[in-house]
Order: C-alpha cells, then structure tokens, then sequence
C-alpha cells in the first residue's frame, strides 16, 4: 500500500490567479461569437432563399402555364362583358334528331354451357 | 448534503446563464480540477487550459446536467474526457523515431527515504509511465479521493472493471517504484567497489 501513500503526497498544484476571469472572458467571447454564427446563418439562409426564387421565377427552361388563374382576373376587370345573344332553331335539330336511324340493341342466349370451362391439356 | 444542495442551487442559476453563480462554482472547484489535470497530463500549462475548457462547457452545457450526480463528479466527467481527448490528440501527433525513444523512468534512482526530494519525482514519473486507462481512476480515487462508485459513473465504465483498473495501476506503480530502488541499490554498491585515483 506504500503506492498509495506516496501517490497521496504527490504536490498539489493551485489555478492561476486570474483564472476565473478569464474564463468569463472566454464565455463572453463564445456567445458573441455565437450570436454572429446566428446572425451568418440566417443572412445566409435568407440570401439562399431568395435566390432559388429568383431562379425559378427567371429560368427559361420552367414552362410558364400558357393562361393562369391570375390571368384570366385580370382579363375580367379590364374588360367589359359582352353578353352574346345566339338564336337557336329547336326545329331543326329535332328533325336531324329523329331522322337518324336507330340502332335496336337484341340481348339473347347463345349457349347453355358455362361461360368459364375448364382447360386440359 | 449542505454543499451538494448549494451546488444544485447553482447549476439550477447556470442554467439560466448566471454568470456570477457560475464563478462561485469555478471558485469551489477550479484548484481541484486543475490539480486532477495536472497530476493526469503532467503539464500545469495545458492543465489550465483544459481546466478552462473544462468550465467553458460547464457553463454552455450545464441545460443537459441531470441532477441524478453530485455537480463534482459531472465536472470531473467532462475534464476527464477533455483530458482522453488531448492526450489521444498528442499521441497521434508525436511521431517520434524509436531509436530516439529514452527510457528515462529506468534510468533514474531514488530511495524510499521520505526525505528524499526525488522519491515524490519519481512517483510522479512512475504515474505517468502509467497508462491513462489505469492512470485515470488510480488519480480519482487516491489523489482525489472519490469512491469507486462514483469513479465508475464518472467513466461509465462498471465498478468492477473500475475495481480492477485502480488495482492493476497500483500493482504496476509498485512495481516500478520497487526496481527504480534495486537500480539504485546496485549504484550505490557500483560505486564502493570503485578504483580510487591517487590524489596529485
């Protein structure tokens, strides 16, 4: 057990003066570095999202939809509403009607064996 | 259980980012934890800058402390895996050709006589001729006086294998301190058996 005895006697050794503080500096230096990693971060993250907008409102090679939606709104409140009054001659296309032939549709039984017969080989 | 209860306290202060709750825990413990890096590394130089790194991540990781530990042992956690890491580092980065390689520990000799001033060096060298994996709990228990139990949560490593470890340390540093006294027996006989010159 003498190891351990001696070992139990080894020097102690102390922290600097000043120690403390300069942890605190060191603390206080990390979260104003953290903060401006934060602030990079979301310049950063913003500056990319604008961007890939910018790149898919502008890139040629995405095929724009020939009439949109906003389109068509704003087609109707710059234009007046024409209505388009048409006559239609109920007539004549109930004569064309009648004067096609009919097809009559005859429903029969052709054969009595079962519609699904057994395959042999 | 007074100075547990106050170290609660205060990590319950850091938490919240008090930095003068985090100085009265550095006051508390920094002489501790740099004597523990220091009898760990053998360098008071890079002991400091551990210590501080050690109390940096006290305080910047002190959300993820669970008081199911005393706050001792989960700072001693911390500086003793700062620790591992620095000397892995190093490790990797002596490269060292062997035929420079000096077994400096055998060469030297001492007495066990108290008085000695080179027995607490050569105590010193024997424990740091010792490996870290034995090194580590031999300081936490003798040096720093914590339980087995603790030392073992400390590591997380099981008791028994932490029970093993301090005695096989210990073995090993008998050991060595023990033929470090022959070496120094058979100079001393060396020496009587000595030719003496003739003075002018």
């Amino acid at each position: 057990m003498e190891e351990k005895k001696y070992i139990s006697q080894l020097p102690v050794v102390e922290a600097p003066p000043g120690f403390e503080s300069q942890v605190l500096a060191r603390v206080r230096d990390r979260k104003v570095r953290a903060v401006r990693r934060r602030r990079w971060e979301f310049g950063l993250a913003g500056v990319g999202a604008v961007a890939v907008a910018v790149v898919v409102l502008i890139s040629p090679g995405i095929k724009q939809p020939e009439y949109s939606a906003r389109q068509v709104k704003t087609d109707n409140s710059s234009l007046e509403t024409i209505q388009v009054m048409e006559p239609l001659n109920l007539e004549n296309e109930m004569r064309r009607a009648t004067d096609d032939p009919q097809t009559v549709f005859i429903l029969e039984k052709v054969s009595d064996q079962p519609l699904i017969q057994q395959v042999r080989y | 259980m007074n100075k547990r209860m106050d170290d609660q306290e205060l990590m319950e202060k850091i938490k919240k980012g008090d930095e003068v709750a985090f100085s009265q825990l550095m006051i508390m413990y920094k002489d501790r934890v740099v004597n523990f890096l220091y009898q760990f590394t053998g360098d008071y130089q890079l002991a400091v800058d551990l210590s501080q790194e050690t109390f940096l991540r006290v305080f910047f990781k002190a959300k993820k402390y669970r008081p199911i530990a005393p706050v001792s042992s989960w700072i001693y956690a911390i500086a003793a895996n700062l620790a591992r890491t620095e000397r892995k580092k190093i490790s990797r980065q002596a490269a060292i050709p062997l035929d420079e390689v000096t077994d400096s520990y055998s060469a030297g000799t001492y007495s066990l006589d108290h008085n000695d001033p080179g027995l607490m060096r050569n105590v010193k060298q024997a424990l740091d001729r010792l490996h870290p994996r034995y090194r580590l709990p031999v300081i936490l228990k003798d040096v720093e006086g914590f339980s087995q139990e603790e030392i073992a949560t400390m590591l997380k490593l099981p008791v028994g294998t932490v029970k093993a470890r301090i005695s096989r340390g210990r073995e090993y540093l008998r050991r060595w301190l023990e033929e470090g006294r022959e070496i120094k027996n058979r100079a001393e006989e060396n020496e009587g058996y000595g030719l003496k010159l003739p003075d002018d």
